[in-house]
């Protein structure tokens, strides 16, 4: 029953992206109805096994079939219901399913065709097949990425959340090239499989090392890959291998966890595979908001925790992670400073925010870095649907539909009245991700930093200066944030002959509301409603604390890892093997059921998050909050004018932090311009030149030359033909007399 | 079953198997021509037929547990040289027979799609005259069998190529003609030198495996024959360095003829590299493996690269299928049951992904008669089908998991690994470069705005007959994607068995063969009397069991047990050999992960403790 | 030697072993009766009897071969005729079998050419007796016997080259065979009185040691070997065939070819034995260098030929080398049985594909002899059937399977190998793999080629009979070679008692192996060569 509750999850979105895709002919409304039935259904079924599931100490594992086997070989199809997964099942299933609402409005005909209509107009194709059913194709994909971060969130071993984690990269490439007439949009649809497809190769050669290794083959000598194995594994050879071993293991680990989070930064745009995700803005806002912000992107935060145990195992890869966070955090907050495509901002803002999931999870604080994903998730789907919402009247209001215009802020201001739903659903989640006191960011965001400060998992040194920029970045954050609210709604609207009236469509301001339908508007406000309370489940009067409810799952690591930091395997505390009460309430949850960790509980004790030692974080999170707003207000806050000021007050930095550093620029310097030109002297220069003509065809032709130049000697003179016959003989009486004599010397 | 003495009698459906696209052929031959329709049918017959009269032995295959030969023909046939005709089928060659009896009315299908080809009547004769050699590659059991429908294979296929073809149509076929003839006759003289050196003197597969004679080569004599042999199967394959004649060949093939040429008749190389250098040289595997291996992965690498550059759809598909059969030597080399199931599967793959590939290319040259790739544009607005299939197709041979390019993919890496973490590393990035070149060439060719101007705009979308053709191709691809079981379960019996004959224990030594001393030259030449004389006593000191064929079944039983973990070497193995070639051990049989204590040994030796042990007991 | 006077019981011994010759007899008859008709009969009489007789005759001494051969019981040589100068045994059965058989198929494809009505008479008469040559030189024990065989099959050739009166080719290839042929058999009549001042005897089983002078016997022997390795046509003594089969009359050629082949392999077969025997390592190394170049040189030079007939000639200089090859593994007492079987194998196929070939090419209505591959373009699409038999033909030569041609060049491979010449089987081999590349540019020319001009065929039903039977032959040789193999191994297998030397050693492969080990070996496992097997 359970088990089938479970499969429905995934499976459901799955098949409305079937249903979807074959049948072609279906009106708009069944294809809303299938699209957000679907996912709507998949999360009633999320919310029942999470209901069952919140006390579980153990993971719970459904087995379906065998789905690869070879030899040693044999992984499972098979699905792990734990807290982790069942929470990113809400997750994704519950903002999703407001996303596909929201998309059922934004994505109606006459809007999405405009990307064709210029098509159209340029060529004389009557209709474009595939086009009558753009709607139909957009929420097929949308369902089928549904269904594959389920799989990535609910597989029970790697190599099926390998087969989500590729899924949802290739799902992202569909949506992200839905306007597959625009070239800028198929190449960064490209561009984002490609560069997703260099992190998945880390991640692969991490999974292959792991598996190949002692780690990888459970007690009855299988390779399943499944979580539970691995860890169990992992924690036996950790408590029992010899000294030597144990070494050589953990070196192993810090080679696998960096491939892990090598794949991790490439799905979660991380330094340095970050370089896909504001291109992935060339897609409908509905998918930047589901993929680019809330669920896809953060499947790397996942990875990290659902391994949590080995990378706990190898404190080296935990500082590489924090730091390359932060500076990701640091860098993409500058550059957000410098956009104004609004959709660009809010890109870098999330690759930014990322970075502040990765600090945690690299500090070792991995309930927050999930804390902050939901708050993020909740919170940046705002913002992406708000900035929709913004486009949607863009495009009312100045009658065009060309990106470069609606979507830029310089063409925006004073939407406050025009759009007041859109304005304050915005404003709520500014200031949620800027950090404002009592909104959900500043609870998660505060939980990464004071947490991350207390856990001793990396050095102090390292903890200090990664936390110390966290809150740089923390200030920029808010900073570019209202200035994105400040340019967007407030002063005057400026349309699109303030910039340059090139674009053609005359200047009009726009008359009365240009709000939008009632689709689009409800779930940004249930949104934003999130975004202001769910901040307060950090405490959750009369429902389980979130530290506690996540504890299960990385608590165990934790522990293990500052047992084996101070070397007590083997030592009397195990050796005692009592079984008493454990004095913070935190382990109760902790693998009860489980002696080693009792033990371990009883002499390890993580250090505790109070009042006392949180209220400093409180103040200078909350300082650096209103103080970015007030930066922000005073230089955006009435008139554009001044951006000019500010931009002329940084200089080339700002120059350079407008084109994201350069980086993109780089790679292609270093990469792909001499890549191609690699590969075409390798085709027509070593391939076809050297191999196939040199030495496949040269053989041929200098034997049949050698052929020709041998013919002179069959000249048809009798006399030559004669002296051959006896210089034959000769010969062969020679050969004789040379063998004889050989012969008769040996 | 096996090699128990001459003329098992049972139904002959290898035979038929064989006998069936022959008789296809002489129908063709008493039509009159010009009869297109007529050709077709009755070809299409045929060849369907055949696919279920494979379907039959598939399943009746199935009914017999074990990991052995079934189905097996034996029957005199040059008594004088003990060359005999023995056909059988285990897991492996099933697979394969079933690919090719599949391919092949897909592949007749197509040809009658948009365009048909001119003497239809001779194409078509030439194609099932083809399948016949093909089938017989897979199914014989004796080494000159083997060969005579290994050099059959070349004489339809050239003439497919050399008169339907491109324009350098003669060049491509004469190189391809030439060139992997040049190998296989290498291989002839390894096979005679096997048959000199065997006591048995005979070519039968099964008697070799286990002769005395073989099984005392040294090192060094071992290395020579796996050489012979690898180089015919290397140009097969193709390896890297003789690769060249591939693209041609594909270039210049038409439809069908480049559909069978990817899908199948490349599978013969790595067939071969699995079912014969393997078992019949174990101890030359070592010492060849850095070698091949090492071109292997240049290969997989390399030929991507080069297929990025290319700018011709069909070329960049062949470059593309040297990289992907890089994967699957790669997998063979690991030697271990992982890597070897996920190369055979990855084969059935490949020849899957791979055919689909070049029928589309080939409606899409139907329509365009050019295949260059800068010609096309936005070909998704005007054939939406076509582009979808392309694309599924596409993203299967990049191995996207779900679809059945991953399962394979997936295994070999894993068996490569877990004999050279190089190996490995550089095999995977072999997953961004076909990601590369493939978009890449997706997005040139079916997206952005197709120009109202040019000829793409009026093309027409794939026709019923096209898609009858393609389309159980991509239900295939989604069927293996989700549940590899279904082919992996009748490989890796026959993989395991294959790997105890293989697989060197740590005293480097193949446990499921009796190590016999014979006089240092390797007994070439031995009469049959002496080699007789030879191995009758050697044998009682190894172990109590009876030398040579015999052995075999034995063997076979143990292999089929189905509880027999392939795991636990036991203290009992007969370990009569000094340590001496530890070396060629530890390279083979290296789990390659740092932490492994004896208790957790991730790769262990074979089962072949418990084959002996069984031999032993039945061997009395 | 003969004793005489002669008593009644030999005398009637004698006359009875004459029945194991009884199809040279009818051979030699025929050829009278043939003759005989042309001066008795009329014109018209003629046209139809002569080919007739003489196609009957031979059919019928190819029966009565078979009879006898069945009648022979495995193991048991009849000596006939002046103490067994002639020995007739299983191998020979199967010779003459092979050399009736082909002269069969010639006459089907000979049948009534309208070229050289004249001569008629003389060719039937000749070819009878040139055949009967070739028989009597497989089945001489000894060498004046030898001889007597050589020039019976050599002067009928002769004259065949020179049968096209109205040619100066024809006339030239006949000077240059003759000269150069009386040249040959010059020096093998040289080489034979060597020999007998050698051992005091040319009597075959007396030649297995030199009695007297190993050093005479050792050029007496090397002399008799360039006299059959000419009418084998082996390199250098090969110079004359490419310009006298060039020459010579189309419908003739193949015979020409077969019928020399035959013959001097025939007794090199049986001279094998003792020259083995008394020079172990001389004739190894000879006959190694002499097979190796031809192979290669035939192949090479045939590469260049644009003319049919050429490189069809210089193929089957090649093939003469394949057989040397065969001869050479002879040499070891454990390949014996083989290389013996293998070459018969060979003759069996090798001589109706050269003569169907050949034959196929005289159908081409034209300019005699003067076939360049671009003539053929485009044939394939005029003349299937034509087309598709010369290719399968063809194909044989190049010795593809699943035809007749592969198994006679791995049979001889094979005993190659197991005779310790690996290395020269590789060699073997590679140059095959180039007269693969020629024979495909023939195919290449007819099947790929667009058509530049259009042939016509002298379409005649026994020709086309004769090349179906041919076709049928190889196809069945190349799926059951044990049709003929296993007879041949059975006969092998009688003759020779165990009097040669043990081991060819010429190739030191064990050497060269050892050598290519310590350079490759370490550099392959990057460790110590580990060459032998450790005990258990």
């Amino acid at each position: 029953m359970e088990s089938g509750l479970a499969l429905s999850i995934p499976l459901l979105p799955l098949l409305g992206f079937v249903v979807l895709g074959l049948f072609k002919s279906l009106s708009q409304k069944a294809v809303a109805a299938i699209a957000v039935g679907t996912v709507a259904l998949s999360f009633l079924c999320g919310c029942v096994l999470f209901a069952s599931h919140m006390h579980d100490t153990e993971p719970v594992v459904f087995t379906y079939f065998r789905w690869i086997s070879a030899g040693p070989l044999a992984i499972d199809f098979a699905l792990q219901l734990d807290q982790l997964s069942l929470l990113m099942t809400l997750i994704v299933t519950g903002v999703g399913c407001l996303i596909h609402w929201y998309a059922t409005a934004y994505m109606a005909p006459h809007d999405t065709v405009h990307a064709q209509e210029h098509a159209h107009a340029a060529h004389g194709i009557a209709a474009l097949k595939l086009d009558d059913h753009g709607y139909s194709r957009f929420f097929s994909y949308l369902n089928l990425f549904t269904g594959l971060m389920l799989i990535l969130v609910l597989a029970a071993n790697y190599v099926l959340m390998f087969v989500g984690w590729e899924g949802v990269g290739l799902a992202s490439y569909l949506l992200i090239g839905f306007y597959y007439e625009k070239w800028s949009a198929t190449q960064a649809g490209k561009k984002a499989f490609l560069v997703n497809r260099v992190g998945d190769f880390f991640f692969l050669t991490g999974l292959m090392l792991l598996l190949s290794s002692a780690l990888g083959t459970n007690a009855e000598g299988q390779i399943t890959a499944s979580y539970v194995d691995i860890f169990a594994r992992a924690y036996e050879l950790l408590t029992t291998a010899n000294y030597l071993v144990r070494g050589e293991m953990l070196a192993l680990v810090t080679g696998i966890t960096l491939c892990f989070f090598l794949g991790a930064s490439g799905k979660s745009a991380q330094i340095p595979l970050f370089v896909w995700l504001p291109d992935a803005m060339e897609g409908p806002t509905p998918v930047s908001a589901l993929i680019h912000a809330a669920t896809m992107v953060t499947a790397g935060v996942y990875l990290i925790v659902r391994s949590s145990f080995l990378f706990l195992m190898s404190p080296a890869t935990m500082i590489v992670i924090a730091i390359v966070a932060v500076l990701t955090a640091f860098f993409a907050a500058t550059i957000a400073m410098t956009q104004y495509d609004i959709k660009r901002v809010l890109a870098y803002s999330t690759i930014s925010q990322l970075g502040f999931m990765f600090i945690a999870a690299g500090l070792g604080a991995f309930i927050p870095a999930i804390f902050h994903l939901m708050t993020h998730a909740f919170f940046k789907a705002c913002l992406f649907l708000g900035a929709g919402s913004v486009i949607h009247g863009m495009e009312h209001a100045t009658g065009s539909h060309d990106p470069a215009i609606v979507q830029d802020m310089r063409h925006m201001g004073g939407l406050k009245d025009k759009m007041p739903i859109t304005h304050w659903t915005m404003l709520v989640s500014c200031l949620a991700i800027a950090g404002f006191p009592l909104t959900a960011g500043f609870f998660s965001k505060d939980a990464i930093l004071h947490e991350g400060f207390l856990f001793p998992f990396v050095p102090e040194s390292v903890r200090f200066v990664v936390i110390a920029l966290g809150y740089v970045t923390a200030f920029l954050t808010s900073v570019y944030m209202f200035r994105m609210y400040y340019l967007t709604f407030h002063g005057t609207f400026r349309g699109i002959g303030h910039v340059d009236a090139a674009h053609g469509a005359e200047h009009h301001a726009p008359t009365g509301s240009i709000e939008s339908p009632f689709q689009m508007t409800a779930p940004l406000q249930i949104l934003a409603l999130l975004a202001l309370v769910s901040g307060f489940l950090m405490f959750a009067p009369g429902f389980v604390p979130f530290e506690h409810y996540l504890a299960p799952v990385v608590h165990r690591a934790q522990l293990t890892a500052l047992a084996t930091r101070e070397g007590i395997w083997g030592s009397a505390a195990v050796a005692a093997g009592g079984h008493h009460e454990t004095p913070a309430g935190t382990e109760e949850h902790a693998g009860a059921g489980n002696g080693e960790t009792d033990l371990v509980a009883s002499t390890i004790h993580l250090p505790e998050a109070t009042w006392g030692n949180a209220f400093p974080f409180y103040l200078i999170s909350t300082l650096l909050a209103i103080g970015g707003i007030l930066y922000a207000k005073s230089i955006w806050g009435t008139d554009p004018a001044k951006t000019t000021s500010f931009k002329q007050a940084f200089g080339p930095l700002y120059d350079l932090a407008r084109n994201a550093w350069g980086v993109d620029s780089l790679y292609h310097a270093i990469f792909i311009a001499p890549g191609m030109r690699l590969f075409d002297a390798l085709w027509k220069g070593f391939d076809e030149g050297f191999i196939d003509d040199t030495l496949v065809e040269g053989t041929g032709r200098v034997t049949i030359a050698a052929a020709h130049s041998v013919r002179g000697l069959q000249s048809g003179y009798l006399r030559q033909y004669a002296f051959y016959l006896v210089a034959g003989t000769v010969a062969l009486l020679i050969i004789a007399v040379v063998v004889v004599i050989q012969q008769g010397r040996g | 079953m096996p090699s128990s003495g001459i003329a098992e009698t049972q139904t002959a459906w290898l035979s038929l198997l064989l006998v069936l696209p022959l008789l296809g052929v002489i129908a063709l031959l008493f039509q009159k021509q010009e009869n297109d329709d007529q050709h077709f049918a009755t070809a299409m017959i045929i060849s369907l037929l055949t696919f279920c009269v494979s379907l039959v032995a598939w399943f009746v295959h199935g009914a017999e547990p074990g990991a052995g030969f079934r189905l097996v023909e034996h029957y005199k046939w040059i008594p004088s040289l003990g060359a005999t005709w023995k056909l059988g089928v285990d897991g492996i060659s099933l697979c394969l027979v079933m690919l090719t009896t599949f391919l092949m009315p897909l592949a007749i299908r197509s040809t009658r799609a948009t365009a048909t080809p001119k003497k239809y009547r001779e194409f078509l004769m030439l194609l099932l005259g083809l399948e016949t050699a093909l089938i017989g590659v897979f199914i014989s059991l004796d080494l000159i069998l083997f060969y005579i429908f290994w050099e059959s294979v070349l004489i339809p296929m050239y003439f497919l190529i050399g008169i339907w073809g491109g324009e350098r149509r003669i060049n491509s076929a004469t190189k391809f003609f030439v060139y992997t003839m040049v190998g296989s006759l290498l291989m002839l003289v390894a096979i005679f030198a096997l048959w000199h050196v065997s006591a048995a003197k005979s070519f039968d597969y099964e008697v070799l495996l286990t002769d005395p004679g073989v099984a005392s080569l040294t090192a060094s004599q071992q290395w020579w024959l796996f050489g012979a042999f690898a180089l015919a199967f290397a140009v097969k394959v193709p390896i890297f360095p003789f690769h060249t004649w591939l693209p041609d060949a594909h270039t210049d093939a038409p439809t069908a003829g480049s559909i069978l040429l990817a899908g199948v008749l490349l599978k013969m190389g790595t067939y071969g590299l699995l079912r014969f250098n393997l078992p019949l040289f174990p101890e030359a595997t070592p010492l060849w493996s850095p070698f091949l291996a090492t071109l292997a992965v240049i290969g997989i690498i390399y030929a991507a690269w080069v297929a990025t550059a290319q700018t011709d759809i069909k070329r960049l598909v062949a470059y593309s299928s040297v990289s992907h059969m890089g994967f699957v030597v790669l997998g063979i080399l690991a030697v271990n049951p992982i890597g070897a199931t996920g190369a055979t599967l990855q084969m059935i793959n490949h020849g899957i992904t791979t055919g689909a590939l070049f029928m589309l290319v080939g409606f899409l040259y139907d329509r365009r008669h050019t295949r260059e790739i800068s010609e096309f544009r936005g070909i998704i607005q005007v054939m939406p089908v076509f582009a979808i299939c392309f694309w599924i197709t596409l993203f299967a041979s990049i191995g996207l998991p779900g679809l059945n390019g991953f399962p394979g993919e997936f295994m070999i890496f894993l068996g490569a690994a877990q004999h050279s973490r190089e190996w490995m590393f550089f095999a995977v990035t072999g997953v961004i470069w076909g990601a590369i070149y493939m978009l890449w060439l997706y997005q040139r060719v079916f997206l952005g705005k197709v120009d109202a101007k040019s000829a793409n705009a009026h093309l027409h979308d794939l026709t019923p007959n096209e898609r009858t053709a393609i389309v159980p191709l991509l239900i295939l691809m989604v069927v293996l994607g989700l549940y590899s079981p279904l082919a992996t379960d009748r490989i890796q019996p026959s993989v395991d068995r294959l790997m105890q004959f293989s697989m060197l224990n740590e005293f480097g030594q193949v446990p499921a063969r009796i190590p016999i001393p014979v006089e240092p030259d390797g007994g070439i030449g031995t009469t049959p009397e002496e080699a007789a004389a030879t191995s009758g006593p050697a044998a009682t000191p190894a172990t109590d069991l009876e030398p040579g064929v015999d052995a075999a079944p034995a063997v076979d039983e143990a292999a089929t047990d189905p509880d027999t973990p392939v795991s636990s070497e036991d203290p009992a193995t007969p370990t009569g050999d000094a340590p001496a070639t530890d070396a060629d051990a530890d390279s083979a049989t290296e789990p390659n992960t740092g932490a492994d204590t004896p208790a957790t040994d991730p790769e262990p030796a074979p089962a072949p403790t418990d084959g002996a042990t069984e031999e032993g007991t039945d061997g009395n | 030697m003969a004793t005489n006077p002669m008593s009644p019981a030999q005398w009637t011994d004698m006359v009875d072993s004459l029945r194991y010759i009884v199809p040279e007899l009818m051979l030699a008859f025929g050829a009278v009766a043939v003759l005989a008709i042309e001066a008795l009969a009329g014109p018209g009489t003629r046209k139809r009897l002569e080919p007739l007789v003489a196609w009957l005759t031979v059919f019928v001494a190819f029966v009565t071969n078979i009879l006898l051969h069945l009648g022979l019981r495995a193991g048991d040589v009849h000596y006939v005729a002046f103490d067994g100068m002639l020995a007739i045994d299983a191998t020979t059965g199967i010779l003459r079998a092979v050399i009736l058989g082909t002269l069969l198929i010639g006459y089907g494809f000979t049948w009534k050419k309208q070229i050289w009505t004249a001569v008629r008479s003389e060719y039937y008469a000749l070819s009878l007796i040139s055949a009967m040559g070739a028989i009597i030189m497989c089945e001489a024990t000894h060498l004046l016997v030898l001889v007597m065989g050589l020039e019976l099959l050599s002067l009928p050739l002769y004259t065949f080259a020179a049968l096209r009166k109205d040619k100066s080719q024809s006339r030239e290839a006949a000077l240059k065979y003759f000269v150069l042929g009386s040249l040959a058999s010059a020096i093998l009549i040289f080489g034979m009185a060597l020999l007998y001042g050698a051992v005091g005897s040319v009597q075959y089983d007396q030649l297995f040691q030199a009695r007297i002078d190993r050093n005479m016997y050792g050029v007496g022997a090397i002399f008799v070997l360039v006299g059959l390795l000419f009418k084998g046509g082996l390199l250098p003594f090969y110079v004359w065939s490419p310009d006298v089969y060039e020459g010579a009359p189309d419908s003739q050629v193949g015979l020409m070819a077969a019928l020399a082949k035959v013959g001097a392999f025939g007794a090199l077969m049986k001279l094998a034995g003792p020259f083995f025997t008394a020079m172990p390592h001389v004739l190894p190394a000879l006959l190694i260098v002499v097979a190796a170049s031809t192979m290669f040189a035939g192949n090479l030079m045939a590469l260049a030929q644009t003319n049919i007939k050429r490189l069809l000639a210089y193929s089957s200089v090649a093939h003469a080398g394949y057989l040397l090859l065969g001869i050479l593994a002879m040499g070891s007492l454990k390949t014996l049985g083989l290389a013996q079987s293998a070459i018969l194998f060979y003759m069996a196929t090798y001589l109706v594909t050269i003569v169907a070939s050949f034959g196929l090419i005289a159908w081409l209505q034209g300019d005699d002899g003067k076939w360049e591959l671009k003539d053929l373009a485009g044939s394939g699409q005029r003349h299937p059937t034509w087309a598709v038999t010369l290719t399968i033909l063809l194909f044989s030569l190049a010795g593809i399977p699943p035809l007749a041609g592969f198994f006679g060049k791995a049979y001889i491979f094979h005993a190659a190998v197991g005779a310790g010449y690996g290395s020269l089987a590789i060699f073997g081999v590679l140059t095959s793999v180039m007269s693969v590349f020629y024979y495909l540019r023939v195919i290449v020319a007819i099947w790929f080629e667009p058509e530049t001009k259009q042939l016509h065929l002298a379409d005649m039903l026994p020709g086309r009979l004769a090349a179906q039977i041919v076709i049928a032959w190889l196809i069945l040789l190349g799926l059951f070679p044990a049709v003929v193999y296993d007879p041949a191994w059975e006969a092998s297998l009688t003759n020779g008692e165990p009097r040669y030397f043990p081991e060819a050693s010429f190739f030191p492969d064990a050497q060269v192996q050892q050598a290519v080990d310590a350079v490759f070996l370490p550099v392959v496992r990057g460790v110590p060569v580990q060459l032998e097997k450790p005990a258990p």
